[in-house]
């Protein structure tokens, strides 16, 4: 194990080739997955941080938060519904907010909820008082500003933050269900809504009950008016998502097997240039599978080092980045990351496992 | 007890339809701590016979014994852990790690045999002291001079004190003056350790040094005194 | 007019639709390309139209004012020289060209500028990983080239020999890739939006093919570097001395 290591200290340079490869490599696929979990998470935070297990739209919808409502006389319905523990109203506008010294309109959600999301406080009292999502800080939102939102520049003021509850990408402001309606009222009159309708309800279930059956008894209790579904199944639904990430897994899955195929060509290449070495390890005692351990045992290592390297170019790289673009670089990503190019590369250096035991000893002779 | 016996043993290749016999009916018989020459011309199957003396290679036929161990049916498990612990090999073109240094050419067994550095690592210094290379063990192999790097594997050789050592035409690629300081020193060194060596070479010049000459033509072997 | 595009959502000429709402029919007399909006089939219909069958989603709306004001130049004036003039006269609206209203659509610029560092960074992986494929094969037949060259083989014929390999295996590759291209996006239909420029197969394809080259160029060059005499002399058995 030890000439493994001294090959690669003393020796760098026969590395290189495959250490840059491996550093492009890991850099586009943390970028990638960055990008994979900016997007999803910055289109499906203000669902995923619904604290109720279930989310129920109207049966016409196609469970679109934007073309879903329910009037007030089948809100009460849903709230009767037995396992029901806690019913609350959930509606959202998509505007354009101008933000105080700032030239560009940052894009907000304007909520109105009834029960807190998960990390969000009580509804605030004062109407047009809002909690804002951290990534609005990007496009210069302070505490204390008021932002004026929509082409009515409705004044809403930031009394607080919330994290990772963004809808659409667009960055998200709760305030209470008054604030959204005013909101409504004076930027898109014809989505207006009467008191009591509501797009969509946040369904808390009592403890002890399933989840889907209970959906399936809104559904029934309402006559069919509504469509209820679990909270994975409604982030789910976000146009766009699914496609989005079957695309960036292929990329992602693509990316581990192209780092997987340049660390074998690699190491086919540098045990075919050492099988002299090998036959004179050999013929010292040394048996095949000493000498293979030394083989992946440096192909691992090469891939650590891409990595940490790698990580420190996206890592860097993420503060060049325009805030439009939403990069989130998350600890579990980097670690499925790590943990897949190291497999790779071992996989990658077994090829030469063919290789490395034929080397006939005898060979180191004459 | 001989430190090699060789009986009867034969070595045969197939090329294509062809057969080969590398060696053919040969018995030799290496004193515990004999120097002995094997000299012959290319082709002739000394390097053959070094092979299977130091567990290389298997015999098509015949008995091979080593310090006692008859390794003529080892398989190729045990022949490595044979070669590990039993014979020490110096090979024609030397074969040093060139991105080692001298002292860690020499650590390169004691890795294999996964044994105690410290102790490892005394005794290389110990050999390579008594090489002349005290002030050159930190040096790579591009660092040394000729002479130097056949020192060096001389010590390689000895550093899992084998019961035999092996040694493949040391002075081919040197000039006659330092052809001679070489054997010299192996000489010298296998004396030292009361070890037994077998020196394959084509340069009768050198045979002097051993104590006894085998000649070997067409895989046949010969004696004289 | 219905938008064409969208996976062929069935509908045909002369269809009558009714919304998920119900209310106001809608009649399809035509049909139009590449004009979807935020990946969905579109309709085009009068503006009256649109505020009947807004009312009929929304009963409760109070009002239903036009999301933009479209504006076309008086003959001799840019669009740019428009917008600004407006942008100055009228407050509270922003005038756009055509092209900055498609960029600034909220989410285009995240997911466009996410594809494009995206792309640059699989193009600049991709290039570098063929290169340094290529590379490491004509490495490998270091020896039997400089031996030829050695026995007397022209350089102009053993890279005649080369580039004729690499060819043959970059046509193929492109080969293979191309119909796997094609039966992606046959397979693909409304689930991945997933189509096919020319001009970017064209122009992958030639990054590749000069990478590729570049790669070979550089291990010939070395190969060439190589006194032939090596070749005789014992080279023995290769990283050791």
């Amino acid at each position: 194990m030890k000439v493994a290591m001294l090959e690669l200290r003393r020796r760098p340079g026969r590395f290189a080739p495959a250490l840059v490869a491996l550093v492009l490599l890991t850099l586009l696929l943390l970028v990638l997955g960055g990008l994979l979990d900016g997007l999803a998470n910055g289109s499906t935070g203000a669902l995923r941080a619904q604290p109720g297990q279930l989310l129920t739209y109207s049966a016409d919808s196609k469970l679109s938060l934007v073309r879903s409502h329910l009037d007030a006389a089948t809100v009460a319905e849903v709230g009767r519904v037995a396992g029901v523990q806690q019913v609350g109203g959930l509606g959202v506008v998509l505007l354009g907010a101008k933000v105080p010294g700032r030239s560009d309109e940052a894009n907000v959600a304007v909520f109105g909820y009834q029960i807190p999301p998960r990390g969000v406080p009580a509804p605030p009292d004062q109407v047009g008082d809002v909690y804002a999502d951290r990534s609005l800080a990007a496009y210069g939102v302070q505490v204390g500003q008021t932002l004026e939102v929509g082409p009515g520049r409705y004044p809403v003021t930031v009394v607080g933050w919330v994290r990772d509850t963004d809808f659409l990408l667009q960055g998200s402001l709760w305030g209470s269900e008054a604030t959204w309606r005013a909101a409504i009222a004076s930027a898109r009159p014809d989505a207006v809504l009467a008191p009591g309708t509501f797009p969509v309800l946040t369904v808390v279930t009592a403890p002890g009950t399933k989840p889907t059956d209970v959906a399936a008894a809104i559904d029934a209790a309402t006559g069919g008016a509504t469509h209820t579904v679990t909270r994975g199944e409604a982030v789910d639904s976000l146009p766009g998502l699914r496609q989005q990430r079957s695309t960036f897994n292929s990329i992602i899955y693509t990316t581990f097997f192209v780092a997987a195929l340049v660390v074998a060509l690699f190491f086919a290449l540098l045990t075919l240039e050492r099988i002299g070495l090998y036959a004179v390890f050999k013929a010292m005692g040394a048996s095949s599978r000493q000498v293979f351990t030394q083989v992946v045992a440096q192909a691992m290592i090469v891939a650590l080092v891409a990595f940490v390297i790698g990580g420190l170019l996206a890592w860097a790289a993420s503060f060049a980045i325009p805030p439009e673009v939403p990069l989130q670089l998350t600890s579990a990503r980097a670690v499925e990351v790590l943990v897949g190019l190291v497999v790779m590369s071992a996989l990658g250096s077994a090829i030469s496992l063919r290789r490395v035991v034929r080397v006939d000893p005898a060979s180191a002779i004459g | 007890m001989p430190a090699l016996q060789l009986d009867n043993v034969r070595k045969v290749y197939q090329s294509g339809d062809e057969e080969i016999v590398a060696l053919d009916h040969a018995s030799l018989e290496v004193g515990d701590a004999e120097i002995v020459a094997l000299v012959g011309p290319s082709g002739s199957g000394k390097t053959t016979l070094l092979s299977i003396a130091g567990g290389l290679l298997s015999p098509s036929e015949g008995r091979v014994v080593v310090a006692g161990d008859d390794i003529s049916g080892y398989d190729p498990k045990a022949l490595t852990r044979f070669r590990r612990d039993r014979v020490g090999f110096v090979f024609q073109s030397v074969n040093l790690v060139p991105f080692l240094t001298a002292r860690e050419n020499l650590l390169v067994v004691a890795d294999f045999n996964r044994a105690d550095r410290k102790a490892a690592g005394a005794r290389a210094d110990q050999l390579l002291g008594e090489l002349g290379l005290g002030r050159r063990k930190g040096n790579l192999p591009g660092q040394l001079s000729g002479g130097e790097r056949q020192r060096v594997a001389v010590g390689r050789a000895f550093m899992n004190a084998p019961s035999l050592v092996l040694i493949d035409e040391p002075t081919s690629a040197l000039d006659t003056k330092l052809g001679e300081q070489v054997m010299e020193l192996i000489v010298s060194e296998v004396r030292a350790r009361d070890t037994a060596a077998v020196i394959v070479t084509h340069d009768l010049r050198m045979t002097h040094y051993a104590d006894r000459t085998v000649h070997i033509t067409d895989g046949v072997l010969e004696s004289s005194g | 007019m219905a938008s064409a595009d969208g996976g062929g959502s069935g509908f045909a000429l002369g269809d009558v639709l009714t919304t998920a709402s119900g209310g106001h029919p809608v009649t399809i007399v035509g049909r139009a390309s590449q004009s979807q909006f935020s990946v969905q089939p579109t309709l085009f219909v009068t503006f009256d139209t649109y505020v009947a069958l807004r009312r009929a989603a929304n009963p409760d709306a109070t009002a239903v004012p036009p999301s933009a004001v479209a504006v076309i130049p008086v003959a001799g004036v840019s669009p740019a020289t428009v917008a600004a003039n407006i942008n100055a006269a009228v407050p509270g609206v922003e005038a756009l060209t055509r092209s900055e209203a498609v960029a600034s659509a909220p989410g285009v610029s995240s997911v466009q500028s996410s594809f494009a560092i995206v792309v640059g960074l699989a193009v600049a992986v991709v290039a570098l990983v063929t290169s340094f494929f290529f590379l490491i094969l004509t490495v490998q037949k270091t020896a039997p080239l400089t031996l030829l060259h050695a026995v007397g083989a022209p350089a102009s014929y053993l890279i005649r020999g080369l580039l004729q390999q690499v060819a043959l295996v970059l046509a193929v590759a492109m080969a293979v890739a191309l119909l796997m291209l094609w039966g992606a996006t046959s397979a693909s239909g409304s689930g991945l939006p997933l189509t096919v420029e020319p001009a970017a197969v064209l122009a992958s394809t030639v990054v590749i093919v000069v990478l590729s080259l570049a790669g070979v160029g550089f291990s010939i060059w070395r190969l060439l570097r190589i006194q032939p005499v090596q070749a005789v002399s014992r080279q023995g058995l290769g990283g050791t001395e």
